[in-house]
């Protein structure tokens, strides 16, 4: 199957499978729903039908016993990355307020090169920026893996306790390499947010900031209220003034937590957290999601923003998986609603209803 | 054929139902694996699903849904039965929808799902695969399961969710 394929049959499969548990303990308005979306399309008839075929199969799986529960539960547990980090990150915070300017760090860049990053001596801070529909990876000393989105600018320190990120604009994917010894804290200037090994999104959005847990568990803590975060001289100066700060809040895998600007934190679990990082492979997978939304997402990877024109055409509600540096598979499907006009003029494109 | 689970969405759609049921399930069960097979019995039901009013529908939607399609697999069969061919390959698959359930055929394809769909398990992660055996394989409800496996019932739903959509996936792309 073409990995776009698959994506769709994933997504479709998904909310099969979601209606399906739904409809196990229907609550009120959820039958109204569940009939809506049946007539939607044969596809979401076919699709539940195979998945309430597979659910009555599940009933038979395994049954010769031989999987073992406590083995699995064994494994999982393995798996868990310990946050033993509260007392060494306290105390690395505390270093760093008498003189943590000591410390000096060096990136090794994994990627080819050509591409614009800016170094600032200062403090051992090196930045990374990509421009708008570029994107790029690259391997930190330590073994972490920075996988920065469109138009992002990222400023990095490793020192001998702690690994340092601020994430001044955009988006990335952090891939940590597992270092008990050395805190990976990236710090907005909404949330900080603290791993050990561990692969997590942050995306500073307009509104605030979104983190997601891929694998492993990290910590958020809200940076409203600390000294002036943003200080481009001094980037740790949220992360020093946290440890005052008790709404520090543990992120599991799968989950997302969206922090505001005033520093409320809002945890919510995602089914398909891989969606989250669908952009690594520059599609955007959007449910039930807003033209605006939508438009806002694309946009960040155009030189010409898309315009919606008119107020409530931002409203209009849809799902599907699209080509982020391709506009026109948004288009076609935003063609093919007859309440909508589509005007391109060479890059410039705009959307308004009829 | 596959036994009742209490907490199967088929249970819900009651108990009326549940011969009906094997067959869509014996047409079903061959089916998940190769979804495009599925179009045309899915293509009709919406049609007719269609033309019930909604008020009816939301009265109990899986019983019409279940009883719609139940009720097209029947009809396809009886499709094939007028129309026979030299050979046809549907056409031997249709023996077996039409096979009682111990008949050799109908059996090997239960057997070879099942076989399948143990293999695909062990594909999940592992806290997937441990919510679907103690959920599906142990019949716990999801809150001795939650307690078992020391996650919150919240969890243990969007794992069973998560998983069945995998494995869906997943035996799409072995078949």
């Amino acid at each position: 199957m073409e990995p776009k394929a698959r994506q769709l049959e994933a997504l479709y499969a998904q909310q099969a499978s979601s209606w399906l548990e739904t409809m196990r303990h229907a609550g009120p308005g959820d039958e109204r729903r569940f009939v809506a979306w049946l007539k939607e399309s044969p596809r979401n008839v076919r699709d539940f039908l195979l998945m309430l075929s597979l659910d009555r199969a599940l009933g038979e799986i395994d049954a010769r016993r031989v999987e073992s529960i406590e083995s699995l539960i064994a494994e999982i547990d393995a798996s868990v990355t310990p946050l033993v980090l509260q007392a060494a990150a306290a105390h690395a915070t505390r270093r760093r307020r008498f003189g943590w300017a000591a410390a000096a760090a060096s990136l090794l860049l994994a990627a080819g090169g050509g591409w614009a990053w800016l170094v600032h001596g200062r403090g051992g801070w090196q930045e990374y920026a990509t421009a708008a529909g570029e994107q790029r990876t690259f391997e930190l000393e330590d073994g972490s893996v920075v996988y920065l989105n469109t138009a992002s600018r990222v400023r990095i320190r490793l020192a001998a306790h702690t690994r340092e990120v601020r994430l001044l604009s955009g988006e990335a994917l952090f891939q940590v390499h597992h270092d008990a010894g050395r805190p990976f804290l990236v710090s907005t200037d909404d949330a900080i947010v603290q791993a050990v090994g561990t692969q997590f999104d942050v995306y500073r959005r307009d509104d605030g900031t979104v983190v997601s847990v891929l694998e492993g568990r990290v910590n958020v803590t809200p940076a409203a209220g600390t000294s002036d975060p943003s200080a481009g001289n001094h980037p740790s100066a949220g992360v020093a003034g946290t440890r005052a700060n008790a709404a520090s809040r543990r992120l599991n895998a799968s989950e997302e937590a969206r922090v505001s600007h005033a520093g409320s934190v809002s945890i919510r679990e995602v089914n398909n957290v891989s969606d989250t990082v669908a952009w690594r492979e520059r599609r955007l997978i959007f449910r039930d999601q807003t033209l605006e939304q939508i438009v806002v997402e694309f946009n960040r990877y155009r030189a010409t923003p898309i315009r919606l024109a008119g107020g409530s055409v931002g409203e209009r509600v849809y799902t599907g998986v699209f080509d982020a540096d391709d506009a026109d598979s948004l288009l076609q499907v935003l063609s093919r609603d007859p309440a909508l006009e589509v005007e391109r003029s060479g890059e410039a494109i705009v959307v308004r209803l009829r | 054929m596959l036994p009742e689970r209490s907490e199967s969405a088929l249970s819900l759609a009651g108990a009326a139902y549940r011969d009906h049921v094997d067959e869509l399930q014996r047409f079903l069960a061959r089916r998940i694996g190769h979804a495009q097979d599925a179009d045309d019995l899915a293509q009709e039901v919406f049609a007719r699903l269609l033309r019930v009013r909604d008020a009816d529908l939301v009265r109990n939607p899986l019983s019409y849904l279940l009883g719609i399609a139940t009720h097209v697999v029947r009809e396809f069969r009886h499709r094939k039965q007028q129309e026979r061919v030299l050979f046809d390959s549907d056409l031997a698959d249709d023996r077996c929808d039409r096979s009682d359930e111990t008949a050799p055929a109908s059996m090997a394809e239960q057997l070879e799902l099942k076989q399948r769909l143990d293999k695909a398990l062990k594909q999940l992660p592992p806290a997937h695969q441990l919510v679907l055996l103690l959920v599906k394989r142990d019949g716990l409800s999801y809150a001795e399961a939650a307690a078992a496996a020391r996650l919150s019932v919240h969890t243990i739903e969007k794992y069973v969710v998560e998983a069945r959509a995998r494995l869906r996936v997943l035996l799409a792309e072995t078949r």
